[in-house]
């Protein structure tokens, strides 16, 4: 485990470099947008609805973008050959990087808690302490995602091809209307997307609106599932990517 | 006693087939052994699969056939501590560019598992060694070539390993730095490191090398340290003499034209000598392992 701390530790030293500004970006970013979906649309009413959409989806992209184009990036440096050529393996190296954008997501996650705060919304820090496992969940799966892109991806081209994915996720996901309300096979879409579940954990603490206890454990098992599954997908491919 | 620290046995790697291409074979079934506490040279041209040896050996790629052994142990099967004692200089410059210099360090050394106190302790003296001392908070990207090379050198020393690989350690670099890190590559080797390296540069090889593994097409096609190599298989002297050459020279001695020059090979000089005329344009020097290397790889470009 000590080399994965240490990787992750490289992650956080580069990525604290800049972290005043990061910090101020992951403010500004999120009421930026919610100050535009306001004036739009009205939020105020909506505020605690959308809040912890938007948190669970940035968590997420930010994770899967991150790691597909920095991942590349590293690739094409022959970066993990050197760490591999320090003993690392590719499950480390993938969990390591995992672990670094799940920290990073709960600080993305807090920037927009406190935009949300600022714009109205629900300010109790607790509520992001409580969400900050699911969040932190969220970000190693999004990156583990953006790692299995990276195996299959020839070209930082192939990256962007994603996009389409990423605003259908953003859009059918759950952040700003129920699931629900879309036809079936969307519904179905979301239902396999590690956003729509946590969604559906993040957002009863910041509606007070809870579910049943069976529906909580659905969710946070098909989460945790997905979170797994995705590692084992994501370090397979990469190691067959990497090792030829 | 065994004291060799790598044994290849019918080594193969064969890259698929891939965009309509036929399947590559790389290396043909090598065998060869590096000997603890020396400086062993693979050379080869472009292609000849020295690098895919070397992939091989630190795990970066898959063997397709043979066996591969270090420090006794098959190479798939190395324990934690076992590649903790392998230091790799790669060919291409993979420094972290987003860390300072002692960060590069720091972190190299700390992915091996060691303890953080213990790296930061080595790092002041690795950094002496290399001369960087003045950049120890520069970024990588401030750095010349000739320092990147000197900081992946020290890099590969962070977790003072027993066997060193070495790929084209100098590409690149100019007359100075060269020299500078011949010179600690030596230092290396006179404190008991093995050393594995490849280049392109025969001079380099003759210098720093006990032993030479010539391959080619993916097979070894001689070995031995540079002097054996020299006497096996060219004379101990070249004679580069400008054209016209001289037409009553005997035509069985071994040469071979270069186009505006023809190459003697002799191994008594003084009598050579004896038979140009004083207007004969020629150059003399000893045979060299650049002239073993052209002899047995020839002159025709590799891509």
């Amino acid at each position: 485990m000590q080399p994965v701390l240490a990787l992750t530790f490289r992650h956080y030293v580069v990525w604290s470099r800049k972290l005043p500004v990061f910090l101020c970006l992951y403010v500004l970013g999120p009421a930026i947008l919610l100050y535009g979906l306001g004036v739009a649309f009205g939020l105020d009413a909506k505020l605690a609805f959308v809040i912890p959409g938007v948190m669970v989806n940035s968590v997420v992209v930010a994770g899967f973008i991150a790691c597909s184009y920095g991942a590349m990036e590293r690739f094409y440096a022959h970066r993990y050959e050197s760490w591999m050529a320090a003993t690392m393996n590719v499950w480390q190296i993938v969990l390591a990087e995992a672990l670094f954008q799940g920290i990073k997501g709960v600080i993305t996650a807090a920037g927009i808690f406190v935009a949300g705060a600022l714009m109205g919304g629900p300010a109790n820090p607790l509520l992001l302490l409580l969400a900050a496992p699911v969040l932190m969940l969220l970000g190693t799966c999004g990156a583990m995602l953006g790692y299995c892109l990276v195996a299959l991806a020839r070209s930082y081209d192939d990256i962007t091809l994603s996009e389409p994915l990423t605003t259908a996720a953003f859009v059918f996901s759950g952040v700003f209307a129920a699931v629900s309300l879309f036809p079936l096979p969307i519904q179905i879409f979301a239902y396999l997307l590690p956003i729509y579940h946590g969604i559906e954990l993040v957002r009863p603490l910041f509606t007070g609106v809870l579910p049943s206890v069976a529906m909580l454990a659905l969710h946070a098992a098909a989460l945790l599932g997905m979170t797994c599954g995705s590692y084992v997908v994501a370090a397979r491919l990469f190691q067959r990517r990497l090792l030829g | 006693m065994d004291t060799s620290i790598i044994g290849a046995k019918d080594l193969t790697k064969t890259y698929p087939a891939r965009n309509g291409g036929g399947a590559v074979e790389a290396v043909r079934g090598i065998d060869f052994e590096v000997q603890r506490g020396t400086c062993t040279g693979l050379l080869g041209p472009n292609g000849a699969g020295k690098s895919t040896t070397m992939k091989m050996l630190m795990g970066l790629t898959q063997r397709s056939g043979g066996t591969l052994t270090m420090f006794g142990t098959d190479v798939r099967s190395l324990s934690h501590e076992q590649r903790c004692k392998i230091g790799l200089v790669p060919q291409d410059d993979n420094l972290d560019p987003d860390l300072t210099v002692a960060e590069n360090l720091l972190i190299y050394g700390m992915l091996f598992g060691l303890p953080k106190a213990e790296v930061e302790a080595r790092v002041p003296a690795l950094l002496a060694m290399m001369q960087l001392t003045e950049k120890t908070n520069a970024r990588v990207n401030q750095l010349s070539g000739g320092m990147k090379r000197r900081l992946t050198i020290a890099r590969a020393l962070i977790n003072n390993p027993e066997l060193l690989f070495l790929d084209e350690p100098t590409t690149g670099l100019d007359p100075q730095a060269r020299v500078m890190i011949w010179q600690r590559i030596l230092e290396l080797k006179k404190s008991g490191k093995t050393l594995l390296l490849t280049t392109h540069y025969m001079d380099e090889a003759q210098r720093l090398c006990d032993h030479i593994i010539l391959i080619d097409h993916g097979t070894i096609l001689a070995e031995g340290s540079p002097q054996e190599l020299i006497q096996r298989h060219v004379k101990k002297y070249v004679f580069d003499i400008t054209k016209p050459v001289p037409l009553d020279l005997p035509a069985d001695i071994e040469h071979e034209d270069l186009g505006d020059s023809v190459l003697f090979y002799v191994d008594d000089g003084k009598a050579f000598r004896s038979l140009l005329a004083d207007d004969v344009q020629f150059w003399q020097r000893p045979a060299n392992m650049e002239d073993v290397f052209l002899k047995l790889t020839g002159r025709k470009l590799r891509s």
